[in-house]
């Protein structure tokens, strides 16, 4: 892994059925989320996705590229920019934006983006992960 | 009865609850988000759990415990995971108000979280920031 490099991409189309299932999982029925005629009445105009049914993309996309060394030693700071809608497409990307040495250790710092369709950013942020392995 | 949130003081504990997080409920968590469950991922994760699903178990006890209002916005997040955790564990979830302030009547809460297993070891900490209206 070098720096500038690019994470494997994932998209996916986020739908209300989603987001009432993750209402479920999470116990959030918030009625931004699930109920439709609030929601048509707020200033979205429509229901919303949780921010964090979005972010599940992002800790998917580092364990995918990093396996358990994001399960051990993973960091994630993110900002929920803009709403997510059902029937909207999310593209979750990665890039690698700097690579340290602490103790013989490798720190890897992405930046990471949840874009919308629109190119509009859902939710910005960075992931850090330790490797386990030590730098010969 | 509704909460008084501007009672909420820094460093308030609002909510500790256990969980065991048992195949199903990982696999509600993983339907919904679209994702593969960790035991069918093919990357040798056998029956690891997505560190964002505990992440959510936690969130759920905060909603519940803070009865939060329509309209509220969970605007940033930082989590640092420790310890993966496994199908079957046992774990507790901890959340403390950090921070409770109003301004241009939206209140801030920033609340911090801690997630610990049987052993007591810390498998997750973070801090979440949410917008209530006022």
């Amino acid at each position: 892994m070098i720096k500038g490099e690019y994470l494997p991409t994932i998209e996916k189309v986020i739908t209300q059925l989603m987001i009432n299932q993750y209402a479920e999982a999470s116990g959030d029925f918030n009625p931004i989320h699930v109920d439709e005629q609030y929601a048509r009445k707020s200033r979205f105009g429509s229901t919303i996705a949780h921010g964090m049914m979005i972010a599940a993309s992002i800790s998917e996309l580092m364990t995918m590229t990093f396996k358990q060394d994001w399960l051990n030693r993973g960091r994630l700071k993110i900002r929920f920019r803009a709403p997510v809608f059902p029937g909207d497409t999310v593209t979750t990307v990665g890039q690698v934006r700097n690579i340290n040495l602490l103790n013989n250790k490798k720190i890897i710092n992405c930046s990471i983006e949840v874009r919308r369709q629109t190119n509009e950013v859902a939710i910005s942020g960075e992931a850090t992960v330790t490797l386990n392995e030590k730098e010969k | 009865m509704s909460l008084d949130y501007s009672e909420l003081i820094p460093g308030q504990k609002i909510s500790v609850q256990n969980y065991v997080l048992d195949y199903d409920i990982i696999q509600r968590y993983v339907d919904a988000v679209g994702g593969h469950h960790p035991s069918s991922d093919d990357t040798g994760h056998l029956n690891l759990v997505p560190p964002m699903a505990i992440a959510s178990l936690w969130l759920r006890s905060v909603i519940k415990e803070l009865e939060i209002p329509g309209g509220t916005l969970h605007v940033g997040q930082e989590l640092e995971f420790t310890r993966a955790a496994r199908i079957g564990d046992r774990i507790e979830c901890t959340a403390t108000i950090l921070q409770n302030t109003v301004r241009k009547d939206i209140r801030f809460m920033v609340i911090q979280l801690k997630v610990t297993n049987d052993a007591c070891q810390p498998i997750m900490l973070g801090k979440g920031t949410l917008t209530l209206p006022e």
